[in-house]
């Protein structure tokens, strides 16, 4: 018994090496084509998530910002023009004066604050790491009795070969300026 | 064997290793952003919360702040819900034109708070271009009302009429409405389409067969006196009779109408109605060119004036039975002699119409929003609020509105409320007193050369000759005439810093060529000339500037404020100012009203009783 069974898988015909190496090569082909589309949706996923931190983060900071200020400094600011910056007169928790400038620095974009717009200080970028604005414009809208700034951001990131760029669009009226 | 056996085992391991190898390394991949989704999910639900929060917070402030501006009840920490978030709010009174509105939004456990500091300015009257009484507004060829990015907006309490443009919003008001309880119906038995009278109804003749004359008593059903805007009769006419004369009258006390009438209308018909028929114009409607006031649980009759003809003469319809309970009908002869009148049964068919203002928009063209019950020929840029329209166009896309869509044509619009003028008299006589208090001058005041004034009541004129000066140091009070001449400056002294200046006059403003007027210098100044004239409505008065007006403006006066609530304001040709209300207004070919927002906030300088304008948000942010 042990010798027929010997026997019998003593060797491989061709064929069976042939079958063997066509299976062996299609199932890696496809565990591969499996594990580079994984990795693939994981960056797509990874950059879109990028995109999404830095543009709710910048956009909420704005948001408020731009609520609650009490009017749009119009000279320190660059309206319809990319890269723009915008300027803002704005009180902090205490009631006291306060400028809050957004403005690019390299490809990020930066927020300064300061007492006035001749000390502003930079207090970092807004943007999570991995992600880059590659386009910002601050529209100005005046309403006779209120003011408002209509934003547009883009902003872009990349992970390997893969590079995503999403369009953000918000309005925002400037509450104190009533 | 076992050897055997193992290594036979290991034959095909390459494979399954290289599948687990991957699919561990995908599974670590999918692991991770499973993980990094749900985290991020966690996020966005937090962000989402405080979003809820946020709305029902901004919900909370706009409640309060509504409830504050429109004099509605506030409750102490009331609380909102929307949407499963809740807003608690606080409001604290600092003064009575000074409160603050704090508001915590929560949902979800996250909280976001917000503040409104309102504050109530002390003199707001110019909240609009041209803010008109009931006598209502006439824009001529080429006149425009005007102001920056389109503000120069229009509040009628009467129709806004004419060719000239309005850039801005238009509003055409009136408060007329049908009164409810004081109506008689006949029944409409045998009636054919419009109401007619038909057996077993009873149409009575006035003016062919004696008695010519007809009553019917009413009593209006409001607590308050009421302006009579006009009398709908139910009646029809046979031949040709052309003027029906209907008059409101007083009671005798004996059930009957007094010999004069407080109130006449009439109407004139032109066109040919075939004898035969007879029931051709019923609901006929009477309006009152001087409407009367009438007092609550008072009873008035209405009495439809006949002249004997044989073959000219009037239905009045009447119910054979009773249908208003608080009248009766009643017919006379000749209703104006002595004598009594003999009672009928039940009651003439009558409609009357309570308020006052014609809520109409012809002919303008208008760059923003128009409101009015009926718009006509009118030319309106932006949306058009109506319950009829007729040959306008409407929108960017020129619509007529026949039938027209939303937007731009907003059909079954509600006729808008009348807005008060807004200086009462109560403001006025606080302003007589602080220049009461400065001392009086007697007789008529003219003078040449540079002349501080005020305050300072003068019992004549004020009449600044040629080339002279005026500076009003404060509230000036004429009792007659303000009628500077050409070439004379007035202005608000240097002391008015960003506070306007005021002159109040009894009899008529004419500010003829060339009369120049300034504000302080400050650009938040104005000088604000108010006549109390009555009377001259551009129609007829007595001591009225020229056109039976009571301000007449011929130049321009860009720093200037008028008001006469019971006036007309006439803005003869060329003529500019800043703002003006008035009981009625004119504007002339090529007049403009250039509207100065900074007017929203004036402030006039008085010692007296203070206009509280409107509330107006001086923080609103997140705190």
């Amino acid at each position: 018994m042990h010798k027929l069974f010997f026997k019998t898988r003593s060797g491989f015909s061709l064929l069976e090496v042939l079958i063997y190496v066509t299976l062996f090569s299609f199932i890696s082909a496809m565990t591969l084509n499996i594990m580079f589309q994984t990795v693939s949706a994981f960056n797509n996923l990874r950059i879109s998530r990028d995109i999404n931190d830095s543009s709710v983060k910048i956009m909420e900071r704005l948001t408020r910002d731009i609520k609650s200020a009490t009017s749009i400094d119009q000279v320190n600011s660059n309206f319809n023009a990319s890269p723009g910056q915008l300027t803002l007169q704005t009180v902090n928790k205490a009631g006291v004066a306060l400028t809050v400038q957004y403005a690019m620095v390299g490809d990020a974009l930066h927020l300064f604050e300061g007492a006035d717009p001749g000390s502003l200080v930079d207090q970092g970028s807004l943007l999570s790491s991995q992600t880059s604005v590659s386009g910002v414009l601050f529209n100005f809208i005046s309403m006779g009795s209120a003011e408002a700034i209509k934003i547009d951001l883009h902003i872009t990131a990349s992970r390997g070969k893969i590079t995503d760029t999403d369009h953000f669009y918000d309005t925002v009226i400037a509450r104190g300026s009533y | 064997m076992t050897k055997h056996s193992l290594k036979n085992r290991q034959r095909g391991a390459a494979l399954l290793i290289l599948v687990f190898f991957f699919i561990a390394i995908s599974l670590t991949i999918v692991q991770t952003a499973t993980f990094g989704a749900l985290s991020e999910l966690r996020t966005y639900r937090t962000l989402s919360a405080s979003k809820f929060a946020y709305v029902a917070a901004e919900a909370g402030i706009e409640d309060a702040f509504y409830r504050i501006a429109s004099g509605k009840t506030q409750t102490a920490g009331e609380t909102i819900t929307l949407n499963g978030a809740t807003a608690v709010v606080t409001v604290t009174d600092n003064s009575a034109t000074d409160k603050e509105i704090f508001v915590t939004g929560e949902s979800s456990n996250e909280y976001r708070k917000l503040y409104l500091h309102v504050t109530r300015s002390v003199n707001a009257p110019f909240l609009y271009a041209a803010q008109v009484g009931n006598g209502g507004m006439i824009l001529e060829n080429g006149s425009q009302i005007t102001g920056p990015l389109d503000t120069g907006d229009v509040y009628a309490n009467g129709s806004i009429i004419g060719s000239g443009i309005i850039r801005g919003n238009a509003i055409s008001a009136s408060s007329v409405a049908p009164d409810p309880m004081a109506s008689s119906t006949p029944a409409t038995a045998g009636m054919v389409g419009v109401v007619k009278c038909s057996a077993p109804d009873v149409s009575v003749e006035a003016g062919h067969n004696s008695p010519y004359d007809l009553a019917q008593s009413f009593i209006i059903s409001t607590d308050t006196p009421s302006k009579l805007y006009s009398v709908t009769l139910f009646m029809s006419r046979s031949g040709n009779a052309t003027n029906g004369n209907i008059h409101i009258a007083e009671d005798n006390g004996a059930n009957q109408p007094k010999t004069t009438a407080i109130a006449n209308g009439s109407k004139s018909f032109t066109y040919t109605q075939p004898v035969s028929t007879g029931y051709g114009t019923p609901n006929v409607e009477f309006i009152f060119a001087t409407p009367p006031i009438l007092q609550p649980t008072t009873k008035y009759w209405i009495v439809l004036d006949g002249t004997a003809s044989t073959n000219k003469y009037w239905l009045w319809c009447r119910g054979a039975a009773s249908t208003y309970s608080n009248g009766s009908a009643a017919s006379k002869a000749d209703w104006s002699t002595s004598g009594a009148w003999s009672a009928l049964p039940g009651d003439f068919g009558f409609h009357i119409n309570l308020g006052e203002g014609i809520s109409q928009i012809f002919g303008v063209h208008v760059t923003g929003s128009a409101k009015a019950q009926s718009i006509a020929d009118a030319d309106i840029d932006g949306d058009a609020y109506y319950a009829n329209i007729v040959g306008s166009s409407v929108g960017p896309s020129s619509s007529n509105c026949n039938p027209g869509t939303e937007p731009p044509c907003h059909s079954n619009y509600p006729t808008p409320p009348i807005v008060p003028l807004p200086i009462t008299d109560a403001i006025i006589r606080g302003w007589m007193n602080d220049a009461y208090a400065g001392g009086t001058f007697t007789g008529n005041k003219v003078f040449s050369g540079t002349q501080s004034l005020g305050p300072i009541e003068i019992t004549g004129n004020l009449t600044p000759n040629n080339g002279a000066i005026l500076n009003v140091t404060g509230t000036i009070y004429v009792h007659g005439h303000f009628n500077p001449n050409n070439n004379a400056l007035l202005r608000c002294g240097d002391a008015y810093g960003a506070n306007s200046c005021l002159i109040v006059v009894d009899g008529y403003v004419d500010l003829s060529n060339n009369v120049t007027v300034a504000g302080s210098g400050d650009p938040s100044s104005f000088i604000m000339i108010l006549s109390t004239k009555t009377g001259c409505d551009g129609i007829s008065g007595t001591d009225c500037a020229p056109n039976y007006s009571a301000i007449s403006l011929a130049n321009n006066v860009d720093s200037a404020l008028f008001y006469a609530a019971n006036g007309l304001v006439r803005i003869l040709n060329n003529a500019h100012l800043t703002a003006v209300v008035g009981h009625k207004i004119y504007l002339h070919e090529n007049a403009q009203i250039v509207y100065d927002a900074k007017v929203k906030n004036l402030n006039i300088f008085s010692a007296g009783v203070p206009i509280l304008g409107a509330w107006n948000s001086s923080r609103w942010s997140e705190y």
